[in-house]
């Protein structure tokens, strides 16, 4: 972090410019498709700079084509990719030898590592943690009041960092140009996905526990039946790997169990 | 409430998925609630929120992965349970409910598929538009898309309530005069279903670091 980037020598846009497309970057995934993938959404949050860029509607149609070309990413981690090419965008326009190549080719190195470090992070990590942390306190809350409290507290710890790298994603990115690649690295979200991933094994070992206990309290023959179907399902899934398969026929097997022995 | 009005809600919670904002919203814990307190019952929202989060928490929609719709599934299964409530066999309905809920996630997966081959031709759309140099479309085109999903998810919402609503009473009654105290293991079964479900993240967690 302590090499101050080269700065282009013509700066065109502003803080408020890049805070657009950020507002922009919320429809990121809205035309998905299955040729070029999030390029249109990835596209049309440049529009907020396109003026700013280029003149001629010749030049932003240019411009708009060389960005439809296939693109795919971790939607919020996209924004590193947003606020490259941002930066090079300005460069070409600016005069510094930024060819379209070289935007492309940025942009195609960083779809593997943005995508990966995105679902790993948030996907894999950060949404369960959130959400097993919010089940445990809606079965621990007493009052529909406090549950709610819950929910609002669910909110902040999810979308905290979700919108804290969409912002400053796009923000390093226009910053450090072709340079972002040693701000993308795995090692920079680690500590954050530990500390998630901690809350993700102790909230569902709470919830294990605390649904456990509840079962108990009413029927220790239904707390068997939920160790059971974790047991069941987790092996009929690792079998068969569909969830419809497996969701279905799980069911199914406990309700003639019900239906036999209740 | 109308059916008309919450099957306009949920698809529009739906569009929290993928399609806009991904803030949560539309996760069975927050979106269940939300159905259960338009339709008199938080309290029960808040239980289904709870019984179905788990199950889809562990697909990972990355690249181009088809996952079961899981949100519109739950958003479903809460108004058909809260619904169906007055009926006194609570057990029977979410099991017949949780059932069908399945399968409104396999279509609306499916749904997504359409969509997405529908944005396929918008794609030839802009392109066409950008050759005239119209390039303002691209915004209209893409809020096009965005309305077009809502609108298979609402008609897709729509559908299920309506016709579930024509039958499932009955079944319920029927079944549930029957069998609704042998189903009370429902709730432990599909918490315990879930958590196998999850139980793949754990893994997944520690896979090889992978840099750039």
């Amino acid at each position: 972090m302590s090499q101050e980037p080269k700065q282009p020598s013509r700066q065109l846009i502003t803080r408020g410019d890049l805070f657009k497309v950020f507002l922009a970057s919320f429809f990121m995934q809205a035309v998905w498709n299955f040729r070029t993938l999030i390029s249109i959404g990835f596209t049309v949050c440049m529009i907020p700079v396109l003026n700013k860029l280029y003149s001629t509607p010749e030049e932003k149609c240019d411009f708009l084509k060389r960005h439809l070309k296939f693109f795919n990413s971790h939607p919020y981690f996209a924004s590193y990719a947003l606020g490259v090419s941002i930066r090079l965008e300005e460069m070409k326009v600016s005069g510094e030898a930024q060819t379209p190549e070289t935007i492309d080719r940025l942009k195609d190195l960083l779809i593997s590592p943005l995508g990966a470090i995105g679902d790993r992070l948030f996907w894999a990590t950060i949404k369960p943690a959130s959400l097993i942390t919010g089940m445990v306190g809606i079965l621990l809350a007493p009052t529909i009041t406090l549950k709610f409290l819950v929910l609002l507290i669910v909110f902040l710890i999810y979308n905290v960092p979700h919108l804290y790298f969409r912002y400053k994603g796009i923000l390093l990115g226009y910053r450090y140009g072709v340079d972002v690649y040693k701000y993308v690295g795995q090692q920079q979200f680690e500590k954050l996905r530990k500390t998630y991933f901690i809350v993700l094994v102790c909230s569902t070992l709470l919830l294990v526990f605390s649904f456990g206990v509840k079962l108990t309290l009413i029927s220790p023959v239904l707390a068997l039946v939920f160790v059971f179907a974790f047991l069941y399902s987790a092996f009929f899934y690792r079998l068969t790997r569909s969830f419809y398969i497996t969701s279905f026929s799980s069911i199914i097997f406990f309700i003639v169990m019900g239906l036999l022995f209740f | 409430m109308d059916l008309f009005l919450l099957s306009a809600l949920i698809s529009f919670l739906s569009l929290d998925t993928t399609i806009a904002f991904q803030v949560l919203i539309s996760s069975p814990l927050f979106a269940c609630p939300l159905i259960g307190w338009l339709l008199g019952d938080v309290g029960l929202g808040f239980e289904m929120g709870f019984l179905f989060q788990l199950l889809w928490l562990g697909r990972i929609p990355a690249g181009a992965a088809s996952v079961p719709e899981g949100n519109i599934a739950s958003g479903v299964a809460t108004a058909l349970v809260v619904l169906n409530q007055h009926l006194g066999f609570p057990n029977t309905a979410i099991t017949l409910i949780f059932l069908e809920s399945i399968f409104v996630s396999y279509l609306a997966a499916y749904s997504t598929i359409l969509y997405r081959k529908i944005n396929g031709k918008i794609l030839d759309l802009i392109l066409k538009e950008l050759e005239s140099l119209h390039f303002k479309m691209m915004i209209l085109l893409e809020a096009a898309s965005i309305i077009i999903y809502a609108l298979i998810m609402f008609m897709l919402v729509m559908v299920i309530l309506k016709l579930t609503q024509l039958f499932l009473p009955g079944v319920i009654t029927g079944i549930g005069g029957l069998f609704e105290s042998q189903l009370v293991i429902i709730k432990p079964a599909i918490l315990g279903a879930g958590l196998a479900f999850v139980f793949p993240l754990f893994k997944q967690a520690f896979v090889k670091k992978m840099e750039i």
